[in-house]
């Protein structure tokens, strides 16, 4: 015979990967957009979408980081549309200062280079790994990667 | 020579260690319901989207409806429905209006206005003869408002109006639910969780109920495995659900209380596909298949397709 219903099932699974993942999570979105009330926006966006779909989602590190890197994706759009426009104060962010040289390199890296340098270097992911929480081809993520480096290399050295 | 690599991962985890997010002890469940549930003034772009496929959806279905009626010219009511968009004032408020086309004298007349305090925007529509059911979760005691888990309905009778259905429990917070009329009967289908006492796991099993006399029966295992958001469409007796995670449909007895895989499918998406029942022949086209397998997310890296099949049964 089926279970009985029992909605706190969800709310609790969903608390525990909350508290498990949300640090995590918001440090990934800020070492992408560099701002960290931007960052905690994006990653309480993904934590969203979880909560939607928690039931389906087999693997929800995986989706959550392919959520948080759909969020800064989008956000950079947004961010280059915004500059398109005419000054506003929407352009003043909070971004932290860096003084450190290689992260100030990959802060000039274009959005989708920067963020697969951080999918792989910051959170330890293989190509196909990168492939899949992109949605990139495995070849546009080797590619990208390996023109990401040369660039580093060449302004680091 | 400099190792850039292991730069890289020095710089960047400094780099990330360098903030502290301010992280609640417990998720913040009233922003993430507020995000959830978003008013549609904070989505202009959206609400108007809603808006037009909502007239788009009125227009069809009033010309089809118009349609059915010339060719068995009737004097009876047909009711169509127009969803509005939920009122910006913080909790879930759908106003259903309904309008019934008077065959007799050619034009449209409003039908009682009905008040959906516990239902959702995305309300679902089943017409057969001369009454349909609308079909919404019903939120949770904390107040969300899930896909998964309780959902009752309302149904429309010219006869009677409005009355309410009693509420389906989905056993073990399985998948949305939803309805058809199979042969006269309401026919409801989800994906649910049984709780395996040996086991001790959860196992997936897509279920049926029928309503008979204002009553739902128990929920009937009829498959092993899950769809997602299903949505049937009735072939005759039976009926054919798509929605994954598999490509090929389901195709559902509810007499037998059986449900089958279609072999032979020869499209491989596993969501969003469109489908219609002609009366002779089952068509299916396009779809997309998610860029992550082991999810059902439809965000916009998943692949689509533009093939189409028939099937006759």
């Amino acid at each position: 015979m089926p279970a009985e219903p029992d909605a706190e099932i969800g709310a609790e699974w969903f608390d525990d990967l909350y508290r498990t993942h949300c640090d995590g999570m918001v440090r990934l979105a800020f070492v992408m957009v560099d701002d960290l009330a931007i960052a905690e926006e994006l990653a309480q966006d993904a934590f969203t979408r979880m909560f939607r779909l928690r039931v389906t989602v087999l693997d929800p590190l995986a989706y959550l980081r392919s959520a948080v890197y759909n969020a800064c994706r989008n956000h950079h759009r947004g961010e280059r549309v915004r500059r398109a426009a005419p000054a506003s104060a929407s352009l003043v962010t909070d971004a932290v200062p860096m003084g450190d040289h290689v992260i100030d390199v990959v802060r000039r890296l274009p959005p989708k280079r920067r963020a697969l340098v951080v999918l792989r270097y910051y959170s330890g992911l293989t190509d196909a790994e990168i492939a899949e929480t992109t949605g990139l081809p495995m070849g546009t993520v080797k590619s990208t990667l390996h023109r990401a480096l040369a660039e580093l290399r060449k302004e680091l050295s | 020579m400099i190792d850039v690599e292991q730069e890289l991962r020095d710089a960047l985890q400094a780099y990330a260690s360098s903030v502290t997010p301010v992280q609640p002890q417990r998720a913040d469940m009233a922003r993430i319901e507020s995000l959830v549930v978003r008013q549609p003034s904070s989505r202009p772009r959206r609400a108007r989207l809603f808006g037009v496929a909502a007239a788009l959806l009125l227009v069809i279905g009033g010309v089809a409806t118009w349609g059915v009626l010339r060719r068995q010219p009737k004097t009876v009511l047909t009711p169509t429905t127009e969803v509005v968009e939920p009122l910006p004032i913080g909790t879930w408020e759908t106003v259903l209006r309904v309008w019934a086309l008077d065959v007799a004298q050619a034009a449209w007349v409003p039908v009682e206005p009905i008040s959906i305090t516990d239902g959702i925007p995305r309300s679902r529509f089943v017409a057969e003869a001369d009454q349909f059911v609308t079909w919404n979760p019903v939120p949770t005691s904390d107040g969300f408002v899930l896909w998964d888990g309780l959902a009752d309905g309302w149904r429309y009778s010219i006869v009677t109006g409005w009355t309410k259905l009693p509420t389906l429990a989905v056993p073990g917070l399985g998948s949305d639910s939803a309805v058809a009329w199979v042969s006269g009967h309401l026919v409801a289908i989800a994906s649910v969780k049984v709780h395996d006492s040996v086991t001790a796991d959860n196992t997936d099993h897509i279920a049926i109920a029928t309503l008979d006399a204002d009553r739902w029966s128990t929920m009937q295992l009829v498959a092993d495995g899950w769809v997602f958001k299903p949505s049937p469409i009735v072939v005759d007796e039976r009926m054919v659900v798509l929605n994954g995670p598999r490509p090929e449909p389901l195709l559902v007895d509810p007499t037998a209380s059986h449900a089958g895989a279609m072999t032979g499918y020869p499209i491989d998406t596993v969501l969003d596909q469109g489908a219609a029942w002609s009366g002779t022949e089952f068509f299916v086209w396009g779809g997309q298949t998610p860029m992550n397998s082991s999810s059902s997310t439809t965000d916009d890296s998943s692949t689509l397709s533009n093939k189409g099949a028939i099937w006759r049964p």
